[in-house]
């Protein structure tokens, strides 16, 4: 039953969408049956409510959170079930009225469908996350209605501030919900009641209150959160009577009177809510009074309603609670019976402004006899249901131990509360006839029958529960003081209980109301701070727009080293300080070897010469500096194969960036004040990396490791692959396909680059004209001697220092060299074949390599060997990784022959 | 097979079905792309090449549910990686349906397009697979060298080519960062396999800290960089804008999920011995990232930024729930962490898809030029007014759900102030959400007629939005899967 019921608005709000296409007044009339429809399955379970029983359906949600989806009716729920669908059906009647054939219809009704439905299910919900759910529609659903008449600014501008104050409350609630079930281990709110939570920290159980609280507080619009409602009086009216005085913003009412029962033992449960809401109440009371525009009247005075409300909640004796019950029903008749007078006033004059209304009781009659109905109700004048709620907020105040204080409080809100209700709901139909911007005139029937029934509704209320003290609706009060205190409660009212105090404190309050009131054209005079929550939230957005703003200019500006400054620093500085924090220069044996010293300076000098040097070739050579000495430090610390390879890399670098950067400009860059910051901080953030570095180098060099791979290679290195250079047999044989990758890479790169070089379709240039006579000459004798050389260490790499890659590179400097002497297009020739092809025949030839051992069944490039006799009859092991190594040796060659070629040729 | 150090290798290459189908499609498109004009192909059988192999990866992938065990100690195939590997080949697939039309008029060098995509979804996929720490960073490179490539591939725009080499060259650096931790991780557990690290940290005895914590910075850093965390993030926005909005999208979806399937797969594993050394570093970046990510989005004026800011701040949604990874609760964490990323990832193309078909009718993509589009295009609209919400994390949408099985997570896991860190980040993300869903519905159109989405625009469109919707009101099946996945990464 419950899951069809809150299924109703839905469904509805689909129908609505269609039947808009069908007749455009139709929406309202299927809004208008739907909640009738749902008031009448509500009805249904009326027996079992009043008894004390509750209706259930439960379905599992996460199966394995233990996670449900479960909806619960009882008392409360009822109250507020029927005050959603009830005051809907009257809502839909009016909305009828109010928009007539407007081709908005369908997307207004549709919207307020999913609202109701939303409203629904928070109220229905038994799981937190259910009831969130609910609770963050209405907000969406809420923010589309306000901004409904989205042609006017004003209206944008409180859409967005009512839908984020909401939603950041229902976030923090969502927090507090998250808390409650991690510390309680249930989601359901039923649950929660019977289990309490006086077991669980109290520092933590007060933090969950407050962030609850806070969502209850944004919702039903207490101070300092209130702001977002009156700015909601943008929203066209229906919208105002139902979402922001009937419904949506009691439901942080209904929050805690549902919490009351777990939360309400809490010490700052007592304080917090009373004093909060007791604030809103006053403060929000006199407020109202001061506004002229009547919806914004009502608007305050329904804040300080809510603020009553939080304050009985807060207060959470059985008396109270029972005030609160007759406060949710009063409030609900009344006050969305005045906010439609005052849409119909608008309506049908063209102007809220109190001050600019008078005397229409003459042309609308009927209408005003029902505001007059209802504003006797908010005035809190017997026998009404407004008086009941004075009566019994004053009762529940008189036993509490500041009772005095209490019941001034609630009597100064009776007062002006009275007085809001004769500016808002009276004066506007007595006095003299004023004139308006459109003639006044009695509208349809659906735009002051609802009134009429609300009002009516609200004096007949109050006579039953007040006369017939046992009367039928006595057990419903009893049924909702019972859900919301937790434990069976019989309510007892009445509108006479004899003198004492309480009435003393009423005709006291109702005295003084009366006096006021004939000043109250005078009230919005009274002089006010000017400073309210909208100004303050658009203070605290445009600070945080105006904070993002400075990040972004400063952090993202676009500039490529400022990121990497940034994310090196990120990375570097907490290095830095574990580096500094270990100490590693403690019990360092520092043996400085004059020579290495020397070296290391004349690296450390290179480097700073790099940086510093103004022009692009200084920069170079400096770098080369660094490179050779790091060659001499491989040299010095026993790694010949690394020096080797490095200087013939270090010295192709070297000249491939002279090519490369020949048509740049000599000088990095002008050297204005920008720049110059540029620059210390880049020296700041290279120099913590080089520290940071250099501390993390000694720190791991002086611990212990294990060796246990370089244990193996050495072991195995003879034996296995038939070689005792160890650097070599790991490339050419124990890790050949990680060469073979490797090779495929530079073969890949060599091929973009030459195909980047030439995609400018530029003639090659002829470099060498001018080229020196001697340089021609050294070049033509150092040939044959480099590739010598370099067979000599292709040859011998496998037992020695030496190796493919070492020799394709010497080689390589060969043919460099006898393109700067000559042309590119000559030390071309003398390769006989193009590069490209000496490129993919050392792949082919490395790939062959390991082919055989796949055509014997092995994996691929598994290293086999035969033993050659020699003539002198020696034997000598031959093996494939002495193939795949030429292969290595043909790819380098080409690699570097290529690349150094076709940059010479770039004009 | 034995490897040097004795282990015996299984060399089962039907494992890897699905990665091969996958990188032979991609060759399959590139030959066909190279010779469109001798086979008489039009640009469409790309794409739809594309999309049958992914189809095919896919249906092996479903092929081999039921097939557990590793390939040759470097790929692990369990249910973490079935999950990546749906997820990936899901995405790839949506991408290519959902803006086939956009790189036909926006994007140069298409066959090497899609054959990127192509790859770089193996990359991605081993990124959750991997089993040994050079496998694995050998796919994070794979990833990423697509990635730099695909950026640059923006026809006519200036931006894209700056905003490749802004990747490529910190990309470049992350890397080095990241080795540079590996090696010190591998230095302190003397293996590269995630097992036997995993035991080499339990048993650990105090000295080793010192190397172990600077590798988990250098690595963290990495990892950060190519998360795009906070304060490794700024390359993000100007790589985002500046890449064709596929590749935005890819970046925003597929590479960042692969970076946690990484994560996920570290820190539940092979580092969760040492959760005490990386807790506070993850917890620090995440709380930065989500507070800067959803500050710094509040003043965007393009869309692509603005979404590049909003998928940095999800980074540290995430990240919060990685820190809050403990041997007890560690399963459940990081069944949200899944979780929240498919919710994420079905989101974000939901929006992106929209995005891009907005592109491809207006050729516009700042904020302010989506104004009307409630009245333009109704249906566009609320679709992306439904993706932004999810992300904002609203009731009835994934994001919701997903958000609120992280947040309840992470409280769970006594990380109760990173979580209201997390909520009060979410609240700021809302505004700006806000600010399209308002140009959207609160203001007029510039210019008036209403216009359709292409029927491919509506497939992928109405399937995302499915997705959303499904996994926000019933995300129980998704939780059981995740959870399962997560279940499968933890050696304690």
């Amino acid at each position: 039953m419950l899951a069809f019921l809150t299924a109703v608005p839905f469904v509805a709000a689909v129908a609505a969408a269609i039947a808009s296409r069908v007749d455009r007044r139709a929406p309202g009339f299927v809004m208008l049956a739907a909640s009738l429809l749902a008031a009448a399955m509500l009805l249904s379970q009326w027996g079992e409510v009043t008894d004390g029983a509750t209706v259930e359906w439960v379905t599992s949600w996460v199966p394995s959170l233990e996670w449900t989806v479960a909806l619960r009716l009882d008392g409360l729920s009822m109250l507020f079930g029927l005050l959603i669908t009830g005051i809907g059906a009257l809502i839909a009647w009016y909305g009828t009225g109010y928009f007539g054939a407007d081709a908005r219809n369908g997307r207004f009704f549709t919207t307020l469908l999913i609202f109701q439905g939303g409203m629904l299910v928070a109220v229905l919900a038994d799981d937190f996350a259910l009831l969130y759910v609910g609770w963050e529609v209405t907000s969406v659903s809420s923010f589309a209605l306000i901004g409904f008449a989205h042609d006017r600014a004003e209206a944008r501008q409180a859409a967005q501030h009512a839908l984020l104050v909401t939603i950041a409350g229902g976030l923090a609630m969502l927090v507090g919900l998250i808390m409650l079930g991690v510390l309680t281990d249930t989601w359901r709110v039923s649950e929660l009641t019977s289990r309490g939570v006086l077991g669980i920290d109290a520092t933590l159980a007060t933090v969950m209150f407050l962030l609850v609280a806070v969502g209850a507080f944004t919702k039903s619009a207490q101070f300092p959160f209130h702001g977002w409602l009156p700015g909601a009086m943008a929203a066209p009216t229906p919208v105002s009577a139902y979402l922001h005085s009937a419904t949506m913003v009691k439901l942080g009412v209904y929050l805690v009177a549902r919490l009351q029962p777990s939360l309400g033992d809490l010490e700052a449960w007592g304080i917090v809510l009373p004093a909060v809401g007791g604030f809103t109440m006053l403060y929000a009371a006199f407020m109202a009074v001061r506004e002229v525009d009547l919806k914004r009247v009502l608007a305050f005075s329904t804040v300080s309603a809510l603020g009553s409300m939080i304050m009985l909640a807060g207060l959470g004796t059985t008396h109270a609670l029972t005030a609160l019950a007759i406060t949710v029903i009063a409030h609900a008749c009344y006050k969305a019976a005045l906010f439609m007078t005052a849409g119909t006033i608008d309506h049908e004059t063209g102007t809220r402004d109190r001050l600019a209304l008078g005397g229409l009781r003459h042309s609308m009659p009927l209408l005003a006899v029902s505001a007059g109905l209802a504003a006797v109700s908010m005035a809190g004048l017997p026998p009404a249901m407004g008086f009941l709620q004075k009566e019994t907020a004053l009762a529940a105040s008189f036993e509490e131990p500041e009772a005095w204080l209490l019941m001034a409080a609630v009597a100064a809100f009776g007062a002006l509360t009275l007085v809001a209700a004769v500016a808002a709901g009276v004066a506007p139909f007595f006095g003299a006839r004023r004139d308006t911007p459109e003639p006044p005139h009695e509208g349809p029937p659906s735009l002051w029958a609802p009134v009429a029934v609300l009002a009516v509704l609200g004096v007949v209320l109050g006579v039953v529960l007040g006369v017939a003290v046992t009367g039928p609706l006595t057990p419903f009060i009893s049924a909702i003081v019972s859900a919301s205190a937790g434990e069976p409660y019989e309510a007892h009212l009445a509108l006479w209980e004899g003198v004492n105090p309480v009435l003393l404190a009423s005709v006291a309050a109702i005295t003084a109301g009366l006096v006021l009131a004939r000043f109250h054209r005078a009230l919005p005079g009274i002089p006010w701070l000017r400073a309210n929550s909208t100004a303050a939230m658009d203070g605290v957005l445009n600070g945080m727009t105006g904070l993002a703003d400075r990040i972004e200019r400063l952090a993202q500006p676009g500039s490529l080293p400022l990121y990497l400054a940034i994310a090196l620093a990120a990375a570097v500085l907490p290095v830095l300080v574990l580096v500094v924090l270990a100490n590693p220069i403690n019990g360092l044996d520092l043996d400085a070897d004059p020579l290495t010293v020397a070296i290391a300076l004349v690296v450390a000098l290179g480097a700073y010469a790099a940086a510093r040097s103004a022009t692009r070739l200084r920069s170079i050579a400096a770098l080369g500096a660094t490179g050779y000495g790091m060659t001499l430090l491989f040299l010095r610390f026993g790694g010949p194969d690394l020096a080797m390879t490095q200087v013939l890399v270090e010295t192709l670098t070297v000249v491939l960036f002279i090519f490369a950067f020949r048509y740049l400009p000599i000088t990095h860059e002008t050297r204005d004040e920008h720049t110059r910051r540029h620059h210390v901080g880049g020296v700041v953030v290279a120099a913590v990396a080089g520290v940071a570095m250099t501390g993390v180098t000694i720190l791991l060099a002086t611990h212990e490791r294990s060796y246990h791979l370089r244990a193996f290679f050495e072991r195995a290195s003879l034996p296995e692959a038939h070689g005792a250079n160890v650097v070599n047999t790991i490339l050419v044989d124990f890790r050949a396909m990680d060469t073979m990758g490797e090779i495929t890479v530079l073969a890949v790169a060599a091929v973009g680059i030459v195909a980047l070089l030439r995609i400018t379709g530029r003639e090659p240039a002829s470099a060498a004209a001018d080229s020196s006579r001697v340089l021609r000459t050294a070049a033509r004798g150092l040939l044959p001697l480099l590739v010598v050389f370099s067979i000599f260490l292709l040859v011998r790499g496998h037992n020695e220092p030496g190796g493919g890659f070492v020799a394709g590179l010497v080689a390589a400097t060969g043919v460099t060299l006898y393109a700067i002497a000559y042309d590119a297009r000559i030390a071309r020739r003398l390769l006989r074949v193009a590069p490209r092809s000496l490129i993919a025949a050392g792949l082919l030839v490395a790939l062959g390599a390991g082919a055989f051992a796949m055509a014997s069944g092995l994996a691929p490039l598994t290293g086999m060997w035969v033993d050659v006799s020699l003539p002198g009859g020696e034997q000598i092991p031959v093996g494939t990784p002495l193939i795949f190594e030429v292969g290595v040796f043909l790819v380098v060659l080409g690699v570097a022959s290529a690349l150094a070629t076709a940059l010479l040729e770039e004009r | 097979m034995t490897d040097v150090l004795g282990n015996t290798l299984n060399l089962q290459y039907e494992l890897l079905l699905p990665e091969i189908i996958l990188a032979i499609t991609a060759v399959v498109v590139l030959t066909l792309d190279a010779f469109k004009k001798e086979l008489r192909v039009g640009y469409n059988s790309l794409p739809f090449v594309s999309v049958l192999g992914l189809v095919g990866a896919a249906v092996a992938t479903l092929l081999l549910l039921d097939n557990r065990g590793n390939f040759a100690l470097l790929i692990e195939l369990d249910d973490f990686t079935t999950f990546f590997r749906l997820l990936f080949i899901g995405t790839a697939a949506v991408l290519i349906i959902g803006s086939y039309e956009y790189i036909e008029r926006h994007v140069s060098h298409v066959g090497e397009f899609f054959a990127l995509i192509l790859l770089s979804t193996v990359g991605a996929i081993y990124m959750a697979a991997a089993r040994d720490l050079l496998t694995a960073y050998l796919a994070v490179e794979v990833l990423s060298f697509s990635l730099y490539v695909a950026v640059s591939l923006a026809k006519n725009d200036p931006r894209s080519g700056e905003a490749a080499l802004k990747y490529v060259l910190l990309g470049g650096v992350a890397s080095a960062m990241l080795l540079y931790g590996l090696s010190l991780l591998y230095g302190v557990a003397g293996s590269t396999q995630y097992a036997e690290i995993s035991e080499a940290l339990a048993a650990g005895t105090g000295d080793v800290t010192l190397p172990l914590l600077l590798g988990l910075v250098l690595i963290v850093g990495g990892l950060g960089f190519k998360a795009a965390a906070v304060p490794f993030h700024n390359y993000a926005p100007d790589a985002y804008e500046g890449a064709p909005l596929p590749v935005t999208m890819y970046l925003s979806a597929t590479s960042k999920a692969a970076t946690f399937a990484l994560i996920l797969r570290w820190f539940a594993g092979p580092l969760l011995p040492a959760v005490d050394d990386w807790a506070w570093m993850l917890a620090a970046i995440a709380v930065a990232t989500m507070v800067i990510g959803n500050l710094v989005a509040l003043q965007q004026h393009n869309i692509k930024r603005l979404l590049a800011y909003s998928s940095i701040s999800q980074v540290g949604y995430m990240l919060m729930a990685v820190t809050a990874l403990a041997p007890d609760t560690g399963v459940a964490t990081s069944g949200a962490v899944l979780v929240h990323m498919v919710g994420y990832l079905v989101t974000n193309l939901v929006v992106f898809v929209g995005v891009i078909h907005f592109y491809n009718k207006t050729g516009k993509e700042e904020i302010s030029d989506f104004r009307g589009l409630a009245q333009t295009n109704p249906y566009l609209a609320l679709t992306l007014t439904a993706g932004l919400f999810s992300l904002a994390g609203m009731p009835l949408l994934a994001g919701f759900f997903t958000k609120f099985i992280l947040f309840q997570a992470v409280a769970s896991a006594d990380y109760l102030w990173l979580v209201i860190v997390g909520v009060v980040a979410s609240t700021v993300s809302l505004y700006y959400y806000l600010q399209v869903i308002k140009q959207m519905y609160l203001y007029e159109p510039l210019v008036p007629g209403r216009w359709r989405l292409s029927a491919t625009g509506y497939l992928t469109t109405g399937v995302l939005f499915f997705f959303m919707v499904a996994i926000g009101i019933w995300g129980a099946p998704l939780y059981e899967v995740a959870d399962a996945a997560a279940g499968a990464i933890f050696f304690v």
